[in-house]
Order: C-alpha cells, then sequence, then structure tokens
C-alpha cells in the first residue's frame, strides 16, 4: 500500500517536472520573426524579399503603370477588357482590389525594412556588410513611403503639406490601427531615411540595388517633389558629376541587358509589358499627345511610340520599355538631368536649364534649344519624351499644379474617358482602400471618396 | 490476504449490529438469465455490502432494520429490492436503456443520471443497434435536441460538420471536441489535422472524416455534452460543445458471441429537379440562337439535326446504384476478475457518385483485469484500416459532378467509329470538359486510406476505500495515404501526359491523464466527491508529397517511372494542451445537488503570456419530486430543476497563429528572399464561452411521459476572426481575438409510452421526439465592420455567414420580358448589375426536430427517425449554370429554363434566352431567385425487426437472432429544387455529391 503511494507521487512529480517546456514549440515550414531576424543571412535574405515583392509586378499594382494610364501619353484600347478602366476613367472606389495591393506591397516592404533596420546592429556578421544592408533597407523604405504619399495624398508642393493627411509612418512591427501622418512628415521621414542611408552604403557596383548613389537619386527627385530646388540641384549635380554615370549612347539599350552607364537602379524583374504589349493583352496603347511630342530623328520615339506596322506610320503605337528584358528602370541619369534643369529653372537659371536639357537631347537626337518659350511646361514635355511610362506623367500635373489635358479620349478607339483632369480635383488622389479602412479605426478616407 | 482484511473490516462494521441478525442469500441475474458476477449489493442506507460470486450468487448477515438492498451493476440499472422477511432473492437487473435512473458518462467521470445537473444527450441502445452509417456522427442526427449535422459531402466517410447549439465561432474549428473513453481525440479532416482548422471549402470537398474510423457498432453510448457545466470538465475547449463516445466493455458471465451480418443497396438521390432532354435542349438552343438574330443556315450548322443521333443523360450516368455489406463478429465474456470485450468487423458502402466507395476493417478489443481487490487495469486496443475511392472536389475538371451539367445530352457517350467509350480527347468530341467520367473513372483513381490506432491503458487504484487514482496514458495515431493517379489516354491525363500524386501524412497524439477522487458521505444525507486532474496532451503531425507526370509507359504507378518528378511538400507541426482540473459535486438528500469545477489550461497555440486560461463552472440542481409535499403525489415519478452558469474555451485554430511566419523562396539576384507569408498576432489568446443553462426535467404516470425543457445562453467572446489587418502591419490578414457571437435557444424533449404491454411480447410503442430552436447572431466586429468571406458574410446583429446580399428578383415584366429587380427606393430596374443589393439569407434552420417511433409486438420491433430542419435557404448555385437564360449553350438546361417570356402578356418566370446570356447573370452576383427555403422532412431511418422466439432458438442452441430490414434517408418532403437539402454546412450548393439512400437486410445472432 506504502508502496503504491509512494509510486504515484513520485509519478505525479516526475509529471509536474517536465512540463516546464511542454508547450513549447516552434513552426518546422516556416521562420519565425526572432528567428529571421537574428541571423546576417537570413536578414539579408529579407532585403532581397523586399526587391522581389517590388519586381514581381503584379500587374494591378503597379503605381507606375496607374501613373500612365491616368496620364496623356496612353489610351485604353476599347476593344480590349477593362481592367484598367478605373484608372484612365477616374473612377476609382475603395473597394478596387488594385489599391489593396499596392498599400499590401509598399508596406510589406516598410515592414521588412522595419525589421532589418530595428535588429541588424545585434546580430553577429561584418561591420560592412552589415551597414550596406541597413543603407539598403532605408533606402527602400523610403522609396515605399514615397511611393505612397505620391499616390494616397495630395503632392507637397500643390496642398498644405502641413496638414494634409500623408500616409500612417510605422517604424517598428506592429498590428495597430496608426492613424495618418501630414504629408510633411512622411518627407520628413523619407528624406531622414535618405540621408541616413547614404554613408552606411559601401556597394557601388551593383545597379541591381540601392547603393549610396541611388538614394542620392532618389532624394533629389524627392526634393524635388517638394520644392526644395538648391537641395535637388545639389544632389542631382553630385551624380552627374560624379563621373560613374553617363547617358547612355543608345536609349534601347537602357531598357534591356546589359546595364549601361546611365543606369543608376533598375530593379531586376518583369515590369508590366503584357498590358502595354500588342502581341499579349493589348491593352494600353501610345496616344497622339506623345507621338507628336517627338520630332523626327529623336530615338526615344522608337521606344516609347513604336508603331505596330514598322510600314505603316498610321498604324497603333506601343511602347517596348518593359518587355525586352526582366528590367524596370526606376532610378536613371537621364531624369537627374531634368531634375537639375526644373530645379535650375525654379531657381531663376534659364542657361543651367537649358544646359541640360540640351545635353540630354542631343544624347536622344533631339535638335537643340535655344529658349523655353513655354516655361516649364517645355521641362515638362521633355520629361514626357524622356520618361514616358516610367511612372511619373501624372505626378509630374499634379505636383506642379497643371491641369491635364487629352487628345485621346473620345475619339472612338479608346475606353471613353475624361479629357480634362483638372490639377486640384479630388480623383488625382487616390481613394485609401475599403480593407485599411475596415481594419484601420483611425483611418481617414481621402476627400471625395 | 487482502480477502482476509476485507472481510475482517466487513465483520468489523457489523460487530455493532449483531443483536438479531439474520442471513439472506439468493442470486443476482441479467434478464437473459445470464447470472451477473461481481454485482454489488448493499443494505439501503448503510455502507455495508457483498459482491456475487462466480455463480452469481450472495450470502451474507443481515443487520437489523434493514428494509431493502441496492442492487447494481454496470451496464444494467440498479434496483432497490425490498427484504421483508424473505431469506432468499432471486433479483433479476435490467440492460440499462436511457432512463433517469442510469448512469451517465460525461468523460472524466460517471454521473448518475439523476444527480446530473448539466445538459446532456444520450444516444445508446436500439439507436446504435444494425446501424450501417459510416460514421458516429450520423448517429447522433434527430436524436440528440440541440444538435445539427451536416456532411459536406455524400461520400461516404466524407468529413462532416457537427453543430451543437449553434455556431459560435468564426475562424476556429466549430465542430465539438470528440473524447473517445475518456480521451480527447483527433477529429475532422485526415489532411488538414496539423493545422485543426482551415476555412472551409465553398462547396465541395471529400475530405476524409477521421471519426469514419471508429466502428458504429463498437459504440455502446454517445453522450452529448451542451452547457456550461457539463463541458466545463473540457473547458478549454469544450464551447462547441463535447461528444463522449463509449466503445463496448466486457462483462462478467458466460461468453456470448454475437454475428451481425447485413447487406443492401445504395441509391442515389435526385431531388427535385428535371433536365432537358437531348431532344428538347435541341429545340430550347435553337430558338436561343433564332432569338439572338441568327439565320437559320447558321443555326442549321450550330445545331444540326445529326446532334440528336447519339445522346447521353450525363447526370444518371454520374450517379448510380451500388451495394452495401457490413459483418461484424464481438464476443464478450469475462469472470470477476477480468472482462472482456472483442469485436472485429467489415465495412463496404458504396458512393452513389460512379467509381466511389468506402471500405473499413476494424478490430477493438477492450479488457478489464482486476489485478487486486485495489488495482484494476483496463485496456483499449482500437485498430482500423479504411480505404476509399474518393470523389474528386466537385467542381475540378474531373469531376462527374462537374461533368454532368457541363457537358451537353447532345453528346453522346460511346464513340461511333471506335465502337468504344469517348475519352473526350477526341476532335468530334462536343462537351464543355474535354473528358468523359465513364472513360477516366475506369482509367484515373483517387484513393485515400487511412490507419488509426487508439489505444489506451488505464490503471485504477484505491489508495483509501474513499480515495481512488486513475492514471491513464493514450496513444491516438492515424496514418493517411492520398494517391492520385490520371491515364494520359483520359482528357484531365492527357494535359500533363499522365501523372501522379502521392501524400502521406501522420498525425500522433499522446495522452496523459492522471486522475485522483475522493468521495465522502458526511452522514447518511449528505455526500461528497472531488475529483482532481492533470493532463497532458502532445500531438505531432507530419507530412510528404510528390508529384510526378510525363509517364513514361501505361504501366508507370510511381514517380520512378515518370518523366518529371517533383517532391515539394514536405511538413511538420507540434501542438500541446496542459490542463489542471477541479471538480466538486455535492449532494444532500439526493434532492439537492451543487456542482463546481475550475480548471486552468495552458496551450502551445499562444505567446508565453497569454496561454493559461482559467475556466469555471457552478451548477445546482433540486430533485423537486423527492421533496415531501410531493411525496404523495403518485402520478409524479420525478421532476427536476437545473441550472448552471460557466465558462470554457475554444483554440482550435491552428498552430503558430501567434507569430508571424517566414517562407523562403528563390530570391532576387540569384539570392534567397525570405519574406513574411502568415502574420501572427503575439496577444492571441483563448476564445472565452459564458454559458447560463436552466432545464426541468420530469417523469409522470408511472414515467410513461417524461421529458425536459431546457432554455441556454451562450456568449463567446474573443472570436477569432481572420479579418483584414492595417497594412501598415506588413501583411493583410490576421487571426484575432475580435469578434463576440451570441447563441440562445430552447429546447425541449419529450418522451412517451403510449402503449405499454402488461407483460412480455405485450403491443409497445414508445415516442421520443425532440425540438430544438437556436438564434444565432454575431454580436459584435470590430469597429462594427463587416467582412466578406468566400463563404458568406459577418454583419453585426446578423446570423454568423448570412449570404451576399441578394437583389431583390420581382418577377418579368409581362409586357417587354424584361427581369425586374426592386430597388431599395421603390423604384424598379431591368439591370442586374445596377440592381441594389440588400435582401439577407440565412442558411441557418430556425429549429430542428426528431422523432424517433418504436413499435414492438411479440417479436417484432418497427423504428423509424424522422429528422427535419426548417427554415433555412441555400443558395443554389448550380442553377447559375443550368439556368443561365442562353448564356452557357454547353452543359445540360433545367426543363424548367424552357419557361421564358416569347410575346408581350406572357407570365412567365425567365426572360427570353440569348446568346450570351443578360448582363450579370453568368457573374456570381447574388439575386433572389437563386435562394431558395431547403426546409426539408426527412424519414432518416426506418427498420423492422423480427426477433425469433425463445424456443426457435433453443433448439438451434441460439440465444437471440434478430432479422431486419431498414432503410435510410428512404422519404424526404421538400420544395427544394436542388438534388438535396440536407447538409449545405454554408448554404452554397454548388457542384455537390448529395446524401444516397440505401435499403439493407441484415441478420444479428448471438451464440
Amino acid at each position: 500500500m506504502k508502496t503504491i503511494i509512494k509510486a504515484t507521487a513520485l509519478c505525479l512529480l516526475f509529471l509536474a517536472s517536465s512540463c516546464k517546456d511542454a508547450l513549447d514549440f516552434e513552426p518546422t515550414n516556416r521562420l519565425t520573426t526572432e528567428q529571421t531576424f537574428s541571423d546576417f543571412t537570413t536578414i539579408e535574405a529579407t532585403l532581397n524579399a523586399e526587391y522581389l515583392i517590388m519586381s514581381w509586378g503584379n500587374y494591378d499594382s503597379w503605381i507606375q503603370l496607374f501613373a500612365e494610364v491616368e496620364g496623356n501619353l496612353c489610351y485604353l484600347n476599347g476593344a480590349n477588357n477593362s481592367r484598367y478602366n478605373k484608372a484612365f476613367q477616374y473612377s476609382w472606389q475603395p473597394r478596387d482590389e488594385d489599391l489593396n495591393n499596392i498599400m499590401y506591397t509598399q508596406y510589406f516592404i516598410i515592414d521588412a525594412s522595419n525589421n532589418i533596420v530595428n535588429h541588424i546592429e545585434a546580430v553577429p556578421g561584418d561591420a560592412i556588410a552589415k551597414n550596406q544592408v541597413k543603407g539598403e533597407a532605408l533606402a527602400m523604405r523610403a522609396l515605399s513611403y514615397f511611393e505612397l504619399v505620391r499616390f494616397f495624398a495630395k503632392p507637397y508642393t500643390n496642398g498644405n503639406p502641413a496638414t494634409d493627411p500623408g500616409v500612417p509612418i510605422v517604424l517598428e512591427h506592429s498590428i495597430s490601427e496608426p492613424a495618418r501622418n501630414t504629408v510633411a512628415e512622411v518627407y520628413d521621414q523619407i528624406i531622414a531615411d535618405l540621408k541616413a542611408a547614404i554613408p552606411l552604403m559601401t556597394e557601388t557596383e551593383n545597379r541591381g540595388r540601392f547603393t549610396a548613389d541611388g538614394a542620392k537619386a532618389l532624394l533629389a527627385r524627392v526634393y524635388l517633389y517638394k520644392g526644395e530646388w538648391a537641395q535637388a540641384e545639389t544632389m542631382s549635380t553630385e551624380l552627374i558629376d560624379s563621373g560613374y554615370f553617363m547617358l547612355a549612347d543608345s536609349f534601347n539599350e537602357i531598357f534591356n541587358w546589359p546595364y549601361t552607364s546611365e543606369e543608376i537602379f533598375t530593379l531586376e524583374g518583369w515590369g508590366p509589358g503584357c498590358p502595354y504589349n500588342p502581341d499579349c493583352w493589348d491593352d494600353i496603347r501610345v496616344t497622339s499627345d506623345l507621338i507628336e511630342a517627338y520630332e523626327p530623328g529623336d530615338v526615344r520615339a522608337e521606344i516609347s511610340a513604336f508603331p505596330l506596322d514598322p510600314n505603316n506610320p498610321n498604324s497603333s503605337r506601343h511602347q517596348y520599355k518593359y518587355f525586352q528584358a526582366a528590367r524596370i528602370s526606376i532610378l536613371r541619369l537621364g531624369e537627374q538631368y531634368l531634375i537639375r534643369a526644373e530645379a535650375r529653372f525654379r531657381q531663376n537659371d534659364i542657361d543651367g536649364a537649358l544646359e541640360d536639357l540640351n545635353t540630354l537631347r542631343l544624347k536622344r537626337g533631339a535638335s537643340e534649344w535655344s529658349e523655353l518659350p513655354n516655361g516649364i511646361s517645355d521641362i515638362l514635355e521633355e520629361r514626357h519624351r524622356e520618361l514616358a511610362f516610367e511612372g511619373h506623367t501624372v505626378f509630374d500635373y499634379w505636383r506642379t499644379g497643371t491641369n491635364m489635358v487629352r487628345k485621346q479620349c473620345n475619339t472612338g478607339v479608346e475606353v471613353q474617358a475624361p479629357c480634362t483632369i483638372e490639377a486640384n480635383s479630388y480623383q488625382t488622389v487616390h481613394p485609401i482602400p475599403q480593407a485599411e479602412m475596415n481594419a484601420n479605426f483611425n483611418m481617414v478616407q481621402n476627400e471625395g471618396y | 490476504m487482502k480477502k482476509l482484511v476485507l472481510a475482517l473490516l466487513v465483520s468489523v462494521s457489523y460487530l455493532c449490529t449483531l443483536h438479531a441478525q439474520r442471513t439472506l442469500s439468493g442470486t443476482v441475474t441479467g434478464d437473459d438469465g445470464t447470472p451477473l458476477i461481481g454485482a454489488t449489493i448493499k443494505i439501503k442506507g448503510s455502507t455495508a455490502g457483498v459482491i456475487t460470486d462466480v455463480e452469481g450468487a450472495f450470502n451474507f448477515y443481515l443487520p437489523a432494520g434493514a428494509e431493502s438492498l441496492i442492487v447494481s451493476y454496470i451496464g444494467y440499472q440498479t434496483r432497490e429490492v425490498p427484504i421483508g422477511d424473505q431469506s432468499r432473492l432471486s433479483i433479476v437487473l435490467k440492460r440499462s436503456t436511457q432512463s433517469l435512473g442510469e448512469v451517465v458518462v460525461t468523460g472524466y467521470s460517471e454521473v448518475e443520471a439523476k444527480k446530473l445537473i448539466s445538459s446532456v444527450s444520450v444516444v445508446n441502445g436500439v439507436a446504435l443497434d444494425n446501424t450501417s452509417l459510416t460514421d458516429p456522427n450520423q448517429m447522433l442526427q434527430g436524436r440528440a435536441a440541440g444538435l445539427f449535422t451536416t456532411a459536406t459531402s455524400g461520400m461516404p466517410g466524407a468529413e462532416g460538420a457537427v453543430r451543437i447549439r449553434g455556431t459560435g465561432t468564426l475562424h476556429a474549428g466549430a465542430n465539438p471536441l470528440y473524447v473517445v473513453d475518456g480521451i480527447i481525440v483527433q477529429t475532422g479532416n485526415l489532411t488538414a489535422i496539423g493545422e485543426d482548422y482551415r476555412e472551409p471549402d465553398a462547396c465541395c470537398t471529400s475530405d476524409p472524416e477521421i471519426m469514419a474510423q471508429i466502428n458504429a457498432a463498437d459504440i455502446d453510448n454517445i453522450t452529448v455534452l451542451k452547457d456550461a457545466s457539463a463541458t466545463a470538465l473540457y473547458g478549454s475547449r469544450g464551447s462547441n460543445g463535447v461528444i463522449v463516445i463509449s466503445t463496448k466493455r466486457g462483462a462478467a458471465g458466460k461468453t456470448s458471441v454475437n454475428l451481425n451480418l447485413q447487406s443492401g443497396v445504395t441509391m442515389p438521390n435526385f431531388g427535385n429537379f428535371e433536365l432537358m432532354n437531348a431532344e428538347e435542349q435541341w429545340n430550347y438552343e435553337r430558338k436561343v440562337y433564332e432569338y439572338s438574330g441568327y439565320s437559320q443556315a447558321e443555326i442549321d450548322q450550330l445545331r444540326p439535326a445529326s446532334m440528336l443521333d447519339n445522346t447521353t443523360d450525363w447526370l444518371h450516368e454520374a450517379f448510380v446504384n451500388g451495394r452495401t455489406h457490413q459483418v461484424d463478429l464481438q464476443v464478450r465474456g469475462g469472470n470477476e476478475k477480468t472482462r472482456f470485450f472483442t469485436s472485429g468487423g467489415y465495412f463496404y458502402k458504396d458512393g452513389t457518385l460512379i467509381a466511389t466507395d468506402f471500405e473499413r476493417y476494424s478490430l477493438l478489443a477492450n479488457v478489464d483485469h482486476s489485478i487486486s481487490d485495489r488495482v484494476d487495469l483496463s485496456l483499449n486496443l482500437n485498430t482500423s484500416y479504411t480505404h476509399r475511392h474518393n470523389a474528386y472536389t466537385g467542381n475540378s475538371w474531373e469531376s462527374p459532378m462537374l461533368q454532368w451539367y457541363r457537358n451537353t445530352p447532345m453528346q453522346g457517350k460511346i464513340n461511333p467509329a471506335t465502337g468504344e467509350l469517348y475519352t473526350g480527347t477526341e476532335d468530334d468530341w462536343i462537351g464543355q470538359v474535354s473528358d468523359n467520367f465513364l472513360y477516366s473513372s475506369q482509367k484515373n483513381s483517387f484513393t485515400v486510406s487511412q490507419f488509426r490506432l487508439l489505444n489506451k491503458l488505464s490503471l485504477r487504484v484505491k489508495l483509501l476505500d474513499n480515495l481512488v487514482f486513475t492514471q491513464s496514458a493514450n496513444m491516438d495515431l492515424i496514418n493517411g495515404d492520398e494517391n492520385k493517379f490520371y491515364d494520359p489516354t483520359t482528357g484531365v491525363g492527357s494535359w500533363f501526359n499522365g501523372g501522379l500524386s502521392h501524400d502521406y501524412n501522420q498525425n500522433i497524439a499522446f495522452t496523459n491523464q492522471s486522475k485522483l477522487k475522493y468521495y465522502t458521505d458526511f452522514g447518511p444525507d449528505h455526500s461528497f466527491d472531488i475529483l482532481g486532474v492533470f493532463e497532458y496532451q502532445r500531438v505531432h503531425w507530419k507530412g510528404f508529397g510528390a508529384d510526378a507526370w510525363d509517364l513514361l509507359s501505361p504501366y508507370t504507378q510511381t514517380g520512378a517511372l515518370a518523366g518529371s518528378f517533383n517532391a515539394n511538400r514536405d511538413y511538420k507541426s507540434d501542438y500541446a494542451f496542459l490542463s489542471y482540473l477541479g471538480l466538486a459535486n455535492y449532494a444532500f438528500k439526493e434532492r439537492y445537488m451543487l456542482t463546481a469545477s475550475l480548471r486552468r489550461d495552458g496551450s502551445s497555440r499562444f505567446s508565453t503570456n497569454d496561454r493559461w486560461a482559467n475556466f469555471w463552472s457552478l451548477g445546482a440542481s433540486w430533485r423537486i419530486a423527492e421533496e415531501a409535499f410531493l411525496q404523495h403525489t403518485k402520478w409524479l415519478n420525478d421532476l427536476r430543476l437545473r441550472a448552471s452558469y460557466g465558462t470554457s474555451g475554444n483554440a482550435a485554430i491552428g498552430n503558430f497563429n501567434n507569430q508571424s511566419r517566414y517562407i523562403a523562396v528563390p530570391g532576387y539576384q540569384g539570392g534567397l528572399a525570405i519574406g513574411l507569408q502568415e502574420l501572427g498576432d503575439e496577444n492571441l489568446t483563448w476564445e472565452l464561452s459564458k454559458s447560463l443553462n436552466v432545464g426541468l426535467d420530469f417523469s409522470i404516470l408511472d414515467n410513461r411521459v417524461g421529458g425536459t425543457v431546457e432554455y441556454y445562453k451562450r456568449r463567446s467572446e474573443n472570436v477569432f476572426l481572420e479579418g483584414p489587418v492595417s497594412f501598415t502591419s506588413g501583411g493583410d490578414r490576421a487571426k484575432q481575438n475580435l469578434a463576440a457571437i451570441g447563441n440562445s435557444g430552447v429546447e425541449f424533449s419529450l418522451n412517451l409510452t403510449p402503449f405499454k404491454a402488461k407483460k412480455a411480447g405485450g403491443f409497445n410503442w414508445s415516442l421520443e421526439f425532440n425540438i430544438a430552436f437556436n438564434d444565432n447572431k454575431i454580436l459584435q466586429m470590430p469597429n462594427h465592420r463587416v467582412d466578406s468571406f468566400n463563404l458568406g458574410i459577418y454583419r453585426e446583429g446578423s446570423p454568423v455567414r448570412v449570404m451576399p446580399l441578394a437583389a431583390n428578383f420581382i418577377g418579368i415584366n409581362p409586357d417587354n420580358g424584361e427581369m425586374q429587380f426592386l430597388q431599395k427606393d421603390g423604384s424598379i430596374t431591368n439591370n442586374l448589375m445596377a440592381a441594389d443589393r440588400y435582401i439577407e439569407f440565412s442558411p441557418h434552420p430556425d429549429f430542428i426536430a426528431g422523432l424517433n417511433s418504436v413499435f414492438s409486438f411479440k417479436g417484432f420491433t418497427l423504428t423509424a427517425l424522422f429528422y427535419t430542419a426548417q427554415g433555412q435557404t441555400y443558395d443554389i448555385g448550380v442553377f447559375r449554370s443550368l439556368d443561365s437564360y442562353g448564356n452557357e449553350l454547353g452543359g445540360v438546361h433545367l426543363k424548367a429554363a424552357g419557361d421564358y417570356w416569347e410575346k408581350p402578356g406572357d407570365l412567365a418566370t425567365r426572360p427570353k434566352p440569348k446568346v450570351g446570356g443578360y448582363p450579370g447573370v453568368n457573374t456570381h452576383l447574388s439575386r433572389s431567385y437563386l435562394f431558395v427555403d431547403a426546409s426539408f422532412i426527412r424519414l432518416r431511418n426506418i427498420q423492422l425487426s423480427y426477433a425469433l422466439p425463445a424456443s426457435m432458438l433453443t433448439k438451434a442452441r441460439l440465444q437471440k437472432m434478430v432479422v431486419f430490414v431498414k432503410g435510410e434517408n428512404l422519404w424526404t418532403i421538400t420544395n427544394y429544387p436542388g438534388m438535396d437539402p440536407e447538409g449545405v454546412e454554408w448554404g452554397r450548393d454548388n457542384w455537390r455529391y448529395p446524401a444516397g439512400k440505401s435499403l439493407v437486410f441484415g441478420v444479428n445472432t448471438t451464440f
């Protein structure tokens, strides 16, 4: 009897003591946050995931694509699927899935960067390599905030940035319901991230990732969007004068393998080629606005407005920037010349502006200019010729407060759409996705939606 | 030695009553005459007693004043026997059937039914005998009040859904917890079991149900635990209710051998709709072309008369009659020291869908052995193997459930050029799906086999006379093997030049359970017991799978002979629960009963700070009938009021949802990429249900009328919702504790014996009726938001998973033939795309009810079980294709599709059909005419049996022989236009495998 009691007591004691870790398991088919961000190799791989998700190019999550469809350089082929009608017709609704994809992709990158930035100091590894990764993560975070703020908020230079709602700034991983920061706060964050990133990065050779030069190039663009002309000029000058970057001899090669000296940051991935491709979806075609903007000899027309039938200039025109190779141009020297030209023009340095414009134009086979009779409009039009379909078009209109007029909106070949969009219309800012409104009680919808 | 000690103890207790004593002897037998060995005989009002010997005999000294004996034996009704002046007694005990005097198994313990405080339903006895249902879930429907079962598929052995008192969760498992012989077992779907919850499929999977591994013939009784007081024992995981299954055990006495043989036919259920035949379809489609402006020449080319040369009724080719067989051999016996029950079973059932079947081999051995007076050992060995020719997911190309309506009746099944079956890949094949299931079901195979070992060893030690320690160890091992083969000559197989896939998985659960029970009486009026339980359960799951295609030869059976092979699935997962439980019962004069429980549970599924939770319950019952003021009310046999309140939890959300999880993929610039795949909320914790239950039990008129009325109210909080989260989290959705759900309802059960035989063999009629009303409502959504999911919508104030809001169709305008939809503002639109959607339909029944009637006369017994669910609405999705107003001309049409508007004044139900249909009609935009009432009354089970008279049996040396014939689902009353109104859990009736009918003949013999 006593033996039984003793044995039982012993069993119970054993059971109680062996249960301490009985409830601790780690997932075996996945890495946890803790596991992922405690090792340099896996942290590096999360940075790769940022580039990867940015380059996957879901055709419905490309801010670059929508910035063009909403513009006047291309029109939607009326005979085709209604995939991009909401952008072309300015009929965005908060429930449109594409908005979810855009916001999801950018915050996915921001969240990964947050985790990298907040964990990398603590992991063992080579300090230089760690700094490079941290710098890239900061620059990627800046790029994502920049995409978000120009897509979902009023432009800095055509609004009240100190009070206009921007997007929530989140610098640490959490499931929460953050409210929107102001446009000015978001720009401050972007600039702070880029300034922090530049000294950290030492890698210079890899044009497929962010480098210190890439961060500078983005910073130049950000200053331009912010209207800080002197800063924009300084930044772009650093790149133009670096000696490392040169305008490409052949415009076509910028969008193809191998890398050219012009490229500052090019994503290695398949961009939104199919909707532009006459052999694929053939949704989007080039408008007469752009076709007529090119003078004979301008080589940029060959890639941005090439006729379907090369022997028939009246056949439909298509752009080929995205589908010659797995290349998506994000930052390149051509844009830096345009940034500096605009910054100089704004600071009344017309000669300086002309010098930059002519450097670019001559390289592209266009004629030399001696004056800018239409002022800023001439620079914007040059931006269209140079940067068409790279995701700048509508933002250039809105940030400069310019109303957009379309020649091809109602002629019968295209999907019917508004022919004029005023720069101050609520439609120039996209609605916050309904999914975010549902999940985040502190989120405020943009005006008009 | 020990016997001596016991004898001494017994003697000592008698010492004080030695004066005026006398001897009493006798025998205890069962109602079938077998002596009961080890039956307990106690003198009422004292603790003194003896047990019967191997002949069932007893002999002892009676103390003075002893008036009656309490005689009890497990599995038999306890009897009080007056002693009077007799010195010899022959006591006969009746086998237990459900009555207020019985013992109810609640998993951790057994409770006398009269002392029961909580809300339970017990199914046993006749209900479980001779069943030919594939799994225990199906036996409960219509028998237990408040329990609603649906099968997502009519595939025998397919996963089912069981809801007790409504659905109390959103994105977690809503099925009850299953306990077999005291141990929580793995349930649900095999392939997903590592993650015990996944968002259910819209329609049509036929995933295997683990409970189908248990042979119904081996089950002694099933107890359904419904309220907090009952489920508190499983508090942590009991918020969906608990189903406690007890398998049969041995009994001391003559060894009995039972042989049960059954054989029968299965038949499909074609439901309430009619399809056009080939000729009607040909005429209809020519009209459609005509209305769409096609010229006569074009129509002749599109629908030439030659199309009627070779036709097929695909529906009746897809669903066919089949067979079912069952053999069970059960041996039961034992003596005072050792008792055993063994059972070997074979079960086979054809599915009603072509080329589907289910087969089960099962072996059960339950052995109980008394090592000494104080130490008992129990061993349960339950082994089964099932093998199925499974049905493909109903919306997959290869599934006959898709092909029967996607392929036109104008397509023949035999290719006249070869005289063989079409494969579907021929140039002249005009079916929409390039596959002929009649051919591919011969060539392809989809098999799922499962092996299950459910073993338990338990040791019961009587530490003191009133202190018992029980230690159990349990292993539940499930091995699964899923195998798909596509022959390269079949339509689907030709896409990848033949292919196959293999998936293996193993799920193993270990459970340790230690129980300590103390019971005592303070004087004659007070009884008290307290139970402490420590339990640890750990589950490990792993799976591995591979695909192969480009099969090198027609003889290829494995990936070794395939041009392409990819082993791309490899998974492992673990979870564990650790629980401490205390339970106390107190009874005063067997009139006032109190129960209280407290448990503390930890789950590996939650982070360290959130994983522990406490659950508690309180209950009380009052046996009013025992009160002095009712003692003389002869017509009242029992009256009891019960009430309980308590909390329980739910953690069936799959593993690791409390952590963000990252996956690795081939990455950027040749490097690896690791990215967030599933966002986890680290503050995730238990779902918590608070429930109140009030019940009244009564039994009157010599127990001929009895019943129960119960009211319950359950509020589930912290309900898991896998809803959208702010994108700023880096993800788009996560499981969080966000919602609250309420269920409340009333249940009535009534037992009637309108005719009671005066003597054995007379006419008996008994009726059991139950009805349950449940009101289900989402009480709270985060930020009052509305979430839409594939299977429905979550909206505050609406029931869980109502269907998408529908446009209000009000008929066809007789003047112009246009569809009319009533707008919110009272105007009418003819454009479905622009119609306001505001009508809400609920897939939940208003009430469910069951009626079981048993007539018996001489050896004949007729039982009939009716089951009904009323008020639920289903979305009959398949009609989008069958009745598409001309949009889908490639498939088959409803005969009713011919009722369309042609000219002004026509009163029609459909607009004039045209090629391409009408805007929105081909989409999944909801409109009210696709939502139909699915109320039904079904004769679930009818059985006529005849027990051969004893005179015949003795000659043949048999104890018992029963011949029977029974039918399942033979008769259904419903207005539902689809195939089967039963079993669409989320109300989406698409590509379904409807439940079939069966007619079975059997002989049950006991030697």
